[in-house]
């Protein structure tokens, strides 16, 4: 009986959405980060995956559309919750900066992954995707630099 | 062919028991993150899997009772209360996330986001559930969940370094960004996924749906032998073409669809949708299993009249429990929860829950008041108790992991 309430416990805690508590130091925001830079490159690398797929012909354009969404969807939010986190200092603040402006790169590329695929247009899905590549290259250099 | 119809329960409960939903993610999540540094476990988890399963047919195939109507009048109403609303709470978030994968699978094809599908999902599984002879729901299901060989297809045509392969697997390693305990919790989440209780009360109440007798201990052991080394092989597959395709470019798996990407890449559009075609049945599969356990649990808990060998009107008490089961899930994933989430959670807790289920098992299989002379032998049970320590021990750890590696972030 203990276990099912410890488990509810976690269980309610981890399932509800909630907001994410400050980093007290730099050295955690950084952590966080990275966190989001990984997160965020596996989105971009999964979107890039399945376009180049979907252009050689390999994958259906209903099923193209499912994988790319929920890449733009979780690439969302993660960057939704890094922006919740409160930054602690001024260097915090320049970082979150840096790595916003590739999240939100990214997110506008996959973006137009998505409506590409919607429109059906699977052929030219890998060039359309292409802006992708740069942008994996920076999130994976982010990642590596504040490792 | 009759007599390879016979096995499709085995491979029916296999399928939804190892390939489900959460093994799927799972399969594939470890894969990405660990390589084949976990395939260990799912070997050991097919073991026991193995060694407990057909224990719960040959209770069933003597006694004529399945396992869970046995676990109050042997070991008291007390023991038999806990089990029940551990089994029910666990049946509940899996059911709940496998609504969630029918939905995700159908949405794959219909390009329609999977909420709107969860509805049209359960008065699906609940026409299943009133309509479709037992016998034919496994044939089904269990069949159609073999088109997921196509993970295996993808894997051969993929020509990895066969020897590289067996390297990683044997040699198990943590990997500089993981630590040991995230290694602990993912192997605790596969173990957890390949013993979910669920299959053996399927198992053995399916056993008494069919009718099995003493005469049918061969097919019990067939149906053992043949379709969980099958879920477990199907599971490595997973594993493996998740760590050839998706590590190398950084892919963590956090859906369902990212599941099927690698068979995609690898062999085209054919068998991509044999793949999915087999998410949809596996995950099927699983959902009828969980909600229809949870009806076996209670009914044979409360001495009602159970089963889907009798008719409905007859077994109303079974069919309304399945029914509000089915509902409650539809309720749940519509509030948005992240269904991933709830069927890591419902395999993590599992393990949690495993001492409960397996315990009586081995006591009951090793009376002879119900098991005449086809008790345990003494190699079983000296194996059923190692892993009787193996599954304590992982209740135990499951909890506090859980909260150290912030359930495996």
């Amino acid at each position: 009986m203990l276990v099912i309430v410890v488990s509810l416990a976690v269980l309610a805690w981890r399932m509800v959405p909630h907001p994410v508590g400050a980093a007290r130091t730099y050295g955690k925001y950084q952590g966080k980060a990275v966190t989001t830079a990984k997160s965020a490159l596996s989105n971009v690398e999964t979107v890039r995956l399945a376009a180049r797929t979907a252009a050689a012909g390999n994958a259906f354009g209903p099923y193209t559309t499912v994988v790319i969404s929920d890449a733009e969807e979780g690439l969302s939010g993660v960057q939704g919750t890094f922006d919740s986190i409160q930054p602690p200092d001024d260097r915090a603040d320049a970082l979150a900066q840096d790595l916003d402006a590739l999240l939100s790169d990214a997110l506008e590329h996959v973006r137009e992954a998505r409506v590409a695929v919607r429109r059906g247009v699977l052929d030219e899905l890998a060039t359309v995707a292409e802006p992708l590549t740069d942008d994996a290259g920076k999130l994976d250099a982010f990642k590596e630099q504040h490792s | 062919m009759k007599k390879m119809l016979q096995i499709t329960l085995g491979i029916l409960t296999a399928i939804g028991g190892f390939v489900d939903i959460g093994d799927l993610v799972a399969n594939a999540a470890v894969g990405a993150r660990f390589r084949l540094g976990l395939a260990w476990v799912v070997l050991v988890g097919v073991v026991g899997i193995i060694v407990y399963a057909e224990m719960a047919g040959r209770v069933a195939a003597i006694s004529g009772r399945p396992v869970f109507s046995l676990v109050r009048e042997r070991l008291g109403p007390g023991f038999g209360l806990a089990n029940l609303v551990a089994s029910l709470f666990i049946n509940f978030l899996t059911l709940s996330a496998e609504i969630a994968g029918v939905a995700i699978a159908l949405a794959m094809v219909a390009s329609v986001h999977y909420i709107l599908l969860v509805p049209f999902t359960a008065v699906l599984i609940w026409i299943v559930v009133w309509r479709l002879p037992f016998e034919r729901m496994e044939q089904v299901f269990g069949l159609g969940g073999l088109a997921l060989l196509a993970f295996m297809f993808a894997l051969v045509q993929f020509g990895p370094d066969w020897g590289n392969v067996i390297h990683q697997a044997t040699h198990p390693s943590i990997a500089k960004e993981e630590n040991i305990f995230t290694y602990a919790y993912f192997g605790i989440a596969l173990f957890g996924a390949a013993m979910t209780p669920y299959e053996v009360f399927f198992f053995s109440s399916g056993a008494v749906e069919e009718r099995w007798t003493r005469k049918d201990l061969a097919l019990n052991r067939a149906n053992v032998y043949v379709g969980f080394p099958l879920g477990g092989a199907l599971s490595l597959s997973i594993m493996a073409i998740a760590s050839l395709v998706l590590a190398p470019m950084h892919i963590g798996v956090d859906t369902l669809p990212q599941v099927a990407l690698p068979v995609a890449v690898v062999s085209g559009k054919i068998a991509l949708a044999c793949a999915i075609l087999g998410i949809f049945a596996a995950t099927f599969g699983a959902a009828l299993e969980t909600g229809l356990s949870a009806g076996y649990c209670l009914g044979q808990y409360f001495g009602w009249q159970w089963g889907k060998y009798v008719r409905p009107r007859e077994a109303a008490r079974f069919h309304v429990v399945v029914i509000v089961m089915v509902l409650l899930g539809v309720l749940v994933i519509m509030t948005g929860v992240d269904p991933v989430k709830v069927t890591e959670y419902s395999i993590v807790l599992s393990a949690a829950a495993l001492p409960l289920t397996y315990f009586p098992i081995l006591v009951v299989s090793n009376d002879p008041d119900y098991m005449g002379d086809k008790t345990n032998g003494p190699v079983l049970n000296f194996i059923a108790t190692l892993y009787l320590g193996l599954i304590v021990i992982i209740a135990l750890a499951t909890i506090p992991l859980m909260i150290i590696t912030k359930a495996g972030a």
